[in-house]
């Protein structure tokens, strides 16, 4: 894994995409009602918005689990039409397969690639040792502890050399200091490979340190707030956290998800 | 605003099909409503749950799976009359034999002894499923709730439950006085440890902040079962109840067939000494009508009752 | 067999544990008080039917020396196993193309909702009319009765893998076999497993009402012949071996599933 993936593309368009569920009954909900924001090849874009927004949605309409009801996503120009091996999706929770050692877990895409085995799984365990968990390669999932099922998890997504990573929300439920850890450690990851991720969060601190650009949307129905530019420069530390730049920006965006935010608030129902 | 136009888009090479809807900015009704419309036809425009039923392909391919059973059935017994099955009673046979005024072996939807049967069988079973549940759910609760209770007397309940209902016949019938009671008593068997083992199980399900929540509030003992433990073991105490039900068929075809006198499982098996082919199918769908019931009013009942427990589940 | 070895069973710390719980002495001081009571209410001339503890203790190794009696589990358990088997794997294998073909759920699913809940037992008639031996017949009401709940759970474990590792099994580019053979059967294998525990619990006691209605050899057949004979002894060890050896497969198809599936705790 030393070769860089942001040659080989990854641009993403997201346009007019609108998305609309039958909730109970017979009732229509339009989640998403007009998105257009654009992932650049190589960069880091971040989508940050108030929980419940439709995010999660967002990206399994560009992963292809589900189509818009209007408007199209491309990858590099093609219109995205099912799921594939160029865009991989790391899941709020761990998805990696229970039923696997975290070696099979990460050895499973370049075996479906048509890889040898052996040669797959070589690959996997020198992987799996550089994200830290060399001596785990046989432990199943629920055997490991959460920083370490994600860290298998992004280990399983790089390994097939996805044109865009899609990580949604994928350090929630990490307590605060292994998502600063797994927050530097992504972004290690990124300086040196470069592929092209969307991250989609609702903490606004994640966001900032993360984005080369910060996507923010609205709550339900939901539209594309604003595109911010992140000029903090890389690599990033956390003493930036407390740069100009940063407050400026942090400014910015929590003006208008402050807003959002309170509305998603009102509309919950109670029971939630 | 640096929300991305139309015109930027169409730049980086947008489909004619999606410019189309590319109508960013333009006013938000237009927007839903063409949202709707979309999806409308997508989806199919819905007209009603009937209508969707009646024309969704699941409901045409549930009534092919019956016509080719039955039209197997029919085959095999009358018109090929294949070996061994031309001793079973076809299908046309059956269902002329059960709607007829005149039956031939005396039992058909015109005659007072199908419903003989029927109630008799019902009785037994809401007798013995009342019975299980009375006794079961309070010693459920006694069970899961004091720990002291449950290691006394657990290891007891899970001495006898290993014993099939069934193998208790004999000697339900040896020390039970009279017919009735001997198959009451092996019906309920299955039911009570059904009940008991899933009511114990929803106990421990509830959550210990509950019960700290409780002694917060200044509870009583009384106000702890009636709040907490009532509610809190409710979803698996109606898991139970289903189970219960079923497995109280179970048995008392078992216990009429072997020990009784009357009721569903009788008819099946004196049909079959008396040579009366037909209603040995009579009572065997019958039997399932009735167990299929039974078994929906207990989820209906069930579902009702637990109406916070979907409802937090919808909201998700 | 390194996995024998290393389970609780042979370990010498876990027993001495259990030896110094209160659990274990609660427990026995429970059974022991259940026998006490019936030895006393037979003392005091109460249940006079019911043999006491202490007559069954003396009159049950009579019983178990008797020839035929190891026969009898050897009758039933054949019973058992074929009847089960046969229904696991035609179970196993409908459920799967079931749970791969929408259309064959369909047109299945309903027609099977409809037999379900006929008691096992009210096949019997139908089955001595049909099957030519004893042996068939019996073997077919155990397949009746195991073969629902096994197909049941294969459905309902399909329908529980989580749609997150179908998507990302997609997304690693998953062939349709390769989402079968890695993602679906390893998935549905604990609910598989639930299923068959619940099955051989129910086989049991499918055949021993077989034996007592239309048998001549067996664990349910020697009840009955004991009731006929009014042998009440016999027909307490009848139940209670019975329950013992539904008890034996049932722990029997945990084990077996527990090795089965080594990612669940």
């Amino acid at each position: 894994m030393t070769k860089s993936s942001a040659t080989s593309g990854g641009h993403c368009v997201v346009d007019s995409v609108g998305k609309v569920y039958s909730s109970s009954g017979n009732d229509l909900e339009i989640v998403l009602k007009d998105c257009s924001f654009e992932v650049p090849a190589g960069s880091l874009t971040v989508l940050l918005g108030p929980s419940g927004c439709g995010k999660s949605t967002m990206v399994k309409l560009i992963a292809g689990y589900e189509t818009p009801t209007l408007g199209q996503v491309r990858l590099d120009g093609v219109p995205v039409n099912g799921p594939n091996a160029d865009r991989i999706v790391v899941f709020q929770e761990t998805a990696l397969f229970p039923w696997m050692t975290l070696q099979e877990n990460v050895a499973y895409g370049p075996v479906q690639a048509g890889e040898a085995k052996a040669a797959a799984e070589r690959e996997a365990g020198a992987l799996l040792r550089t994200v830290g968990l060399a001596g785990f390669e046989h432990r199943y999932p629920t055997q490991i502890s959460g920083g370490m099922q994600r860290r298998a998890e992004v280990a399983r997504a790089l390994i097939t050399r996805p044109k865009l990573m899609l990580l949604d929300e994928p350090f929630r439920g990490l307590d605060h200091m292994s998502r600063g850890l797994m927050q530097e450690y992504y972004l290690k990851l990124f300086d040196e490979h470069r592929m092209t991720t969307l991250f989609v969060t609702s903490e606004i601190d994640e966001a900032i340190f993360l984005a080369d650009r910060l996507v923010v949307l609205s709550y339900k129905p939901t539209v594309v707030k604003t595109v911010i530019d992140v000029d903090l420069p890389r690599p990033r530390n956390f003493q930036m956290l407390t740069s100009a730049t940063y407050g400026r920006i942090k400014e910015q965006a929590l003006d208008l998800l402050y807003n959002e935010a309170l509305k998603a608030f009102d509309q919950t129902p109670a029971a939630a | 605003m640096q929300t991305q136009t139309v015109t930027q888009l169409a730049a980086t090479g947008a489909s004619p099909s999606s410019i189309i809807f590319s109508v960013a900015g333009a006013d938000n009704g237009n927007r839903e409503a063409a949202l709707i419309e979309a999806f409308r036809q997508k989806n199919g425009s819905s007209q009603g749950k009937v209508g969707r039923l009646l024309r969704s392909s699941s409901l045409r391919y549930g009534a092919l799976g019956f016509a080719v059973f039955l039209v197997a059935w029919y085959l095999a017994t009358d018109l090929l009359k294949l070996p061994r099955f031309n001793f079973l009673p076809s299908p046309v046979l059956v269902f002329s034999e059960w709607m007829s005024r005149e039956p031939t072996h005396g039992v058909s939807i015109f005659t007072p002894i199908y419903y003989e049967h029927i109630l008799v069988s019902m009785r037994r079973v809401f007798l013995a499923f009342a019975i299980a549940v009375l006794a079961g759910v309070p010693l459920g609760i006694l069970l899961g709730w004091s720990r002291a209770f449950h290691n006394f007397f657990f290891p007891i309940v899970e001495l006898l439950r290993p014993i099939p209902p069934l193998a208790w016949v004999p000697f339900a019938v040896l020390i039970l006085p009279g017919v009735e009671t001997p198959v009451v008593f092996v019906t309920l068997l299955a039911a009570f440890f059904a009940t008991v083992l899933n009511t114990v199980l929803g106990v421990w399900s509830i959550n210990d902040d509950y019960f700290r929540a409780a002694s917060c509030l200044g509870y009583t003992r009384l106000d702890v079962l009636t709040r907490v433990i009532v509610p809190g073991s409710m979803p698996f105490v109606f898991t139970g109840l289903q189970i219960a039900m079923g497995v109280s068929w179970f048995s008392l075809v078992g216990g009429e067939m072997i020990a009784g006198r009357s009721g569903l499982g009788f008819l099946i098996f004196d049909a079959y000494m008396q040579v009366a082919l037909p209603n040995i199918v009579i009572g065997m769908i019958t039997l399932g009508i009735l167990g299929y019931a039974s078994s929906a009013a207990i989820r209906r009942l069930g579902d009702r009752l637990m109406a916070w427990q979907s409802k937090g589940r919808n909201s998700q | 067999m390194t996995r024998l070895w290393d389970s609780k069973l042979f370990s010498l710390a876990h027993w001495s544990r259990r030896l110094r719980s209160p659990v274990l002495w609660q427990g026995l001081a429970g059974i022991v008080t259940f026998f006490a009571v019936w030895q006393i209410a037979r003392w005091l001339g109460w249940m006079a039917i019911i043999p006491s503890p202490i007559e069954l203790a003396e009159g049950i190794p009579e019983e178990i020396a008797q020839t035929g009696y190891w026969q009898n589990w050897i009758d039933s358990s054949r019973r058992v196993f074929v009847g089960f088997g046969i229904a696991a794997i035609s179970a196993i294998v409908i459920g799967v193309l079931m749970g791969m073909s929408t259309r064959l759920r369909a047109a299945i699913f309903p027609l099977f909702e409809v037999m379900r809940p006929v008691p096992p037992l009210a096949w019997l008639p139908l089955a001595i009319l049909f099957w030519p031996s004893s042996e068939m017949t019996m073997a077919f009401l155990t397949f009746i009765g195991a073969f629902f709940p096994i197909l049941l759970n294969v459905l309902a474990g399909i329908d529980k893998v989580d749609r997150r590792y179908v998507q990302a099994a997609l997304s690693l580019g998953s062939s349709r076999g390769a989402l079968f053979r890695r993602i679906l059967v390893p998935g549905a294998l604990p609910s598989l497993f639930t299923g068959l525990a619940i099955a051989i619990g129910i086989t049991w006691e499918v055949v021993i009402a077989a034996e007592m209605a239309s048998g001549t050899n067996g664990l349910g057949y020697m009840t009955w012949d004991s009731y006929m004979t009014h042998s009440m002894i016999g027909i307490v060890l009848g139940m209670l071996s019975i329950g013992l050896a539904g008890m034996a497969c049932s722990w029997m198809m945990r084990w077996v599933g527990q090795i089965a599936t080594p990612w669940q705790k």
